[in-house]
């Protein structure tokens, strides 16, 4: 299992410049003052305006928790106003890869208006979690108009960070979500991987 | 030819010779030869204008081709001689005694009379010396001015002039331009001028007209001068003025019924211009009959080649005139209109009529009959005048019985018209069954004058006419008809143009010779009157022969004038020859003092001097200048038993002297000083000082200073130079002019007026600045902006200083509003405290769209599970260069509907708008950020376009 504080809370901005291959954000969350809450996690994908922006889709995998999913976890989000919402039983942490891709990021150019994803932590009456910022959410990725990314962790719950591509590295990271996978099955009585996550590696 | 006939004189009681004939037939009447000369008084001998003299005793056929007869004395005159010779039998001069006198006029304005034994001069009179009040240049007009050839190079007296023999007055008419502060009159003037001395007599002399042209723009002011009723040529609101510049009167002066009458025509056809004849009381100069031959028409001068108007023994005048408006529908007989164009006119008195009830062609004269040519219209097409020539009156009685008073004339097409004075003919007009219907008159002789065109006078002597085109041609009356040919053999050799009038000399019938100048040969030539084909006598004319000229017989003489002469021949007998030496003059300047003159004869003789021409006096030997210019001594001796006369001439050129004039300046001033008067101390010429603004403002009257704005000042004090000094220094002088306590500010541009906040007032503030109602030059005027909210700023910021215009304005083209709406008062002033107040308002009005000049960019855009809208923020960035005046307003225009901005500062007409808290302006270049917050249905794709305004909305 991983344990939060290796995870460590970054709170702050991180920002990476444009590349030609995939930009990936390693996402954690401490839900632990929200445990056996069930209520819904909310991914979106949205632009300035419907109309000015440059196509992206940002993609969830590596989806780790030891609470549990009531519906599936959205495999990828267009940045054309994209909403997932899936069902959650809060445990004491979440945490997942989101990779960025798509012409936005690759060949950027002409756009005015740049796009943000978001995850939004929700109660069962779709009302954020006290632990979320103002608009509901934990942490929030700009493309920005240059092909760029700025990453942000908008409570003091979440961290994100960049995440790391290399084989050996997710080799590792398998490995550790592995052993966590079944610390959370003890502690919640074997709620299961999500399929989603399993799908990602 | 089985009769002859010719013609005995009457001195009038006016000094003008008419006729008085005798017709006789099968024998003939010789008249008693008066125990002195005849008098020459009138163009053409007499009134008839036939020309002859026929008491002349000495000029035998037999004396004049001997070797005796031969050019006797030629005397310079000042100008070319187109005037006739004069000649007065007995004149007392003061202080010369008694003199046979030759008069001449030259087209240089002066009038002489000689010693017609010496040609000394007796005296000689300039008429340029009479002047307009004012004028600082009298001359004789400039041929150029005339636009004409024909006389050159200046025109003064061409007519003949007419002699009162009974009250010694002889009548001149002269044409000067005359320069009045700067602008050219040009001025006819009648002279009655006293025979023995050239002294002005009857009040004269008085202006027959004055007319000033600006020149080329062929536009006239007529100041003086008569007019008749008419919408002829040049007419103005209905009447016809003589104008003075373009008429020339050429035709000698008549003298008849205490009437002097002077007749025009133009300058080379150069119109507007038409026929006259005027009328002046020959007692009091005053001006009574004015007759216009084409009041509704133009041209039909009267030319005649100089010859005056012939008059009967009724009064009635008789002219020709040439070219110009006929009316060729008739009324009653006569022409419609009353033009009268190529066409012999017999004018008489009309004393019924008055300048305020006019008869149709004027007043004082009428129409009593007429002759047009049936072929008028091709005649006048072709500019073929019938007036060209001079016109005569045969003797009373000399025609048919039933015609048997009878007048001829022709003109350039040769035909000689026939007409009976009783009843001339009128016109015949052509009709299309009759194109050329006949001339009724008594005898219509076509090609009959010799050598072509009539320039000239005929000429009547023993029942013979003469005629001369290009060579002199004698016709010889029988039974009052006229062959239509010259007698064969009796033509002249050719004198050339423009022909040559004959004068007749004879005694009673005996000794009859023709005298004529031919310009051709530059000769006097005495014809035979019974053998024109050879000469009697043939003499170079010194100078050269002037066109149209008529030497003059007289007292067993011939005088003739030139170009720039007047010659006389005559028989010299046996007496010697002697000369005169006459030592040059040299130069002198106006002031010097007296000049001995010291001319000797070889016969040692005394001398005796005259002025010839110039400003000067002679007394004695000495000769006293009296002005500056050339002045021309005539030195004469007259001969004795045994010595014949001689004269010589020289020339004193005399400069003008200098002058010096003083001007101290008005020293320094305010405006508020008034119009101050200028002061110099004029130099010894008769020219005023006059003053001019070299720099500064300020104009001037005479010696009337207006100033007319501050600062430096110079002005110059000039004065002209006159007949005898030259012009002074001119003496400039610079003062100070400061802004007067009186000066006075207005607004007189550019309130009220009012502009959208933060835009530029769209009119001019302009400012005014008097004294005493005159405009000042230079003063600087201080605009200031209000120090209130609402204000506004000047390119140079809160004031704006400027210096009037020579309009007195000062004027302030830019000034903005600033950001804020209201009214506000803009204050001018002047150093004296003036001011004036400008009321501008401040429109607060939709702001501008600046979408154009910035990029937005639209970021960070999350739908908030909290509020249940979407939250993201906007970047503006100005991309402009230039400062970006805020405050600024965001609007979100076509925004999704359904959607709205839960944050929005208000709603404008464009949609819902956020102000840029905080962003008072945008530099170039920098970025303002706006959160936005979108109110939403639901989690859903919308949009909108967000555009930029500067200002505020309403």
């Amino acid at each position: 299992m991983m344990s939060l504080p290796r995870i460590g809370l970054l709170l702050g901005l991180l920002a990476l410049p444009a590349a030609a291959s995939p930009v990936s954000y390693q996402v954690a969350v401490n839900t632990t003052s929200a445990l056996g809450v069930v209520g819904d996690l909310a991914f979106q994908f949205v632009p300035g305006g419907a109309t000015g922006f440059q196509s992206a889709t940002a993609t969830i995998a590596l989806f780790l928790s030891d609470g549990h999913t009531t519906s599936a976890l959205p495999a990828s989000i267009n940045n054309n106003f994209g909403l997932a919402i899936t069902g959650f039983t809060y445990g004491t942490f979440l945490q997942f890869v989101v990779s960025f891709n798509g012409p936005a990021l690759s060949s950027p150019g002409g756009a005015t208006t740049g796009s943000t994803f978001s995850l939004s932590l929700l109660d069962n009456t779709m009302t954020p979690l006290p632990i979320t910022d103002a608009n509901g959410n934990f942490v929030t990725v700009d493309v920005n108009l240059d092909g760029s990314t700025t990453a942000t962790a908008t409570s003091t719950a979440a961290t994100i960070s960049v995440a790391t591509p290399e084989p050996s590295a997710a080799m590792l990271a398998a490995l550790g979500l592995l052993g966590g996978a079944v610390g959370i099955r003890r502690a919640f009585g074997g709620a299961g991987i999500p399929s989603s996550a399993t799908r990602a590696l | 030819m089985g009769a002859a006939q010719y013609c005995g004189y009457a001195g009038t009681a006016q000094g003008e010779t008419v006729r008085h004939n005798i017709l006789a037939f099968g024998f003939i009447i010789v008249s008693i030869p008066s125990t002195h000369a005849q008098n020459v008084v009138t163009s053409r001998y007499d009134s008839y204008r036939q020309s002859a003299t026929l008491t002349e005793t000495i000029l035998t056929r037999n004396a004049v081709k001997s070797a005796s007869f031969a050019q006797l004395h030629s005397v310079p005159v000042d100008g070319q001689v187109y005037a006739q010779p004069l000649y007065l039998h007995g004149v007392t001069i003061p202080n010369s005694g008694v003199h046979n006198v030759v008069f001449v006029a030259t087209e240089h304005d002066g009038v002489y009379a000689f010693d017609d034994a010496t040609l000394a001069v007796l005296w000689n009179k300039s008429l340029l010396a009479v002047g307009l009040p004012g004028a600082t240049s009298v001359i004789p007009v400039p041929s150029n001015d005339v636009g004409s050839g024909d006389l050159t190079p200046e025109i003064g007296i061409t007519a003949t002039p007419v002699i009162d023999a009974s009250n010694g007055t002889i009548y001149v008419e002269a044409k000067t331009r005359e320069t009045v502060a700067g602008r050219n009159h040009y001025v006819h003037r009648l002279h009655a001028l006293d025979v023995a001395t050239g002294n002005e007599k009857f009040g004269g002399p008085i202006i027959i007209a004055d007319t000033t042209s600006p020149g080329a723009t062929a536009s006239y002011v007529y100041n003086s001068g008569p007019s008749v009723r008419g919408s002829g040529d040049g007419s103005v609101s209905g009447v016809v003025n003589f104008n003075a510049l373009r008429q020339l009167c050429r035709p000698g002066l008549v003298l008849s019924a205490q009437t002097v009458y002077v007749s025009c025509a133009s300058h080379g056809d150069n119109g507007p211009y038409h026929g006259w004849v005027l009328g002046y009381d020959a007692a009091t100069l005053q001006l009574k009959a004015v007759f216009n031959t084409v009041p509704n028409g133009s041209e039909a001068g009267i030319w005649q080649s100089g010859d005056a108007p012939a008059v009967d023994a009724q009064g009635n005048l008789y002219v020709v005139t040439g070219n110009g408006t006929f009316d060729g529908t008739l009324s009653g007989g006569f022409p419609v209109n009353h033009n009268y164009g190529d066409t012999v006119l017999k004018i008489s008195p009309d004393p019924a009529s008055t300048a305020l009830n006019p008869n149709p062609n004027g007043w004082g004269l009428k129409v009593a009959d007429y002759f047009t040519p049936s072929n008028q219209a091709s005649l006048s097409a072709s500019d073929a005048d019938v007036g060209s020539g001079g016109i005569m009156l045969l003797p009373d009685g000399a025609g048919p019985a039933v015609h048997p008073n009878l007048l001829v004339t022709a003109g350039k097409a040769a035909e000689l018209y026939v007409i009976d004075r009783s009843n001339m003919g009128h016109y015949n007009p052509p009709t299309s069954g009759t194109p050329n219907p006949p001339n009724l008159i008594v005898q219509d002789l076509g090609g009959a004058v010799p050598g072509g065109g009539m320039f000239s006078g005929p000429s009547w002597y023993a029942g013979h006419l003469f005629l001369s085109g290009g060579a002199l041609g004698r016709f010889s009356v029988t039974n009052g008809v006229i062959p239509p040919h010259a007698d064969s053999g009796q033509s002249s050799a050719g004198t050339g143009f423009p022909g040559a009038s004959a004068t007749i000399s004879a005694n009673g019938a005996a000794d009859g010779i023709a005298w004529v100048l031919s310009r051709s040969a530059n000769q006097l030539i005495a014809h035979s009157t019974d053998d024109l084909s050879t000469a009697l006598f043939r003499g170079s004319v010194p100078g050269g022969v002037v066109k149209f000229t008529v030497p003059t017989v007289a007292g067993g003489r011939v005088f003739a004038g030139s170009t720039n002469a007047l010659t006389s021949w005559g028989l010299t007998g046996s007496l010697q020859q002697q000369t005169i030496n006459f030592p040059a003059l040299g130069t002198a300047t106006f002031g010097d003092a007296p000049v001995a003159l010291r001319a000797t004869a070889s016969s040692n003789l005394p001398v005796t001097y005259a002025i010839v021409s110039g400003p000067g006096r002679v007394t004695g030997s000495t000769l006293t200048i009296t002005g500056a210019g050339a002045i021309t001594v005539q030195a004469s001796q007259a001969g004795d038993a045994t010595w014949a006369p001689a004269t010589a001439t020289q020339t004193l050129n005399v400069n003008k002297a200098s002058q010096t004039m003083t001007f101290a300046g008005p020293g320094n001033h305010t405006t508020s000083d008034g119009v101050l008067t200028l002061t110099a101390g004029a130099g010894a010429s008769t020219s005023p000082v006059t003053f001019s603004v070299v720099s500064g403002s300020a104009t001037i009257a005479g010696a009337a200073l207006t100033l007319r704005g501050v600062g430096a000042l110079t002005l110059k004090a000039s004065q002209a130079a006159d007949a005898n000094y030259n012009a002074a220094p001119d003496v400039v002088r610079t003062i100070q002019v400061t802004l007067g306590s009186r000066a006075a500010l207005a607004a007189t541009g550019g309130t009220p007026q009012s502009t959208p906040v933060s835009s530029a007032f769209p009119t001019a503030l302009q400012a005014r600045v008097t004294d005493g109602g005159v405009a000042l030059a230079g003063v600087p005027v201080t605009f200031a902006a209000p120090t209130g909210s609402v204000s506004g700023s000047f390119a140079a910021g809160s004031s704006f200083t400027v210096n009037t215009d020579a309009s007195g304005n000062a004027s302030v083209r830019v000034y903005t509003a600033n950001s804020n709406a209201g009214s506000q008062t803009v204050t001018a002033s002047i150093a004296n405290g003036a001011s004036a107040a400008f009321t501008l308002t401040n429109i607060a009005t939709g702001p501008v769209e600046v979408t154009s000049k910035v990029q937005i960019l639209r970021l960070r855009l999350i739908y908030s599970f909290r509020s249940h809208g979407f939250n993201g923020s906007v970047t503006v960035t100005n991309t402009s260069g230039a400062p970006m005046a805020g405050p600024l307003q965001l609007v979100f225009s076509a925004l999704t509907p359904g959607f709205s901005v839960a944050n929005a500062t208000g709603t404008s007409s464009y949609g819902p708008y956020i102000t840029l808290t905080g962003v008072p302006s945008l530099a170039p270049g920098t970025t303002a950020t706006v959160n936005v917050q979108f109110a939403a249905p639901a989690f859903q794709p919308f949009d909108y376009t967000p555009r930029l305004f500067s200002g505020v909305f309403p």
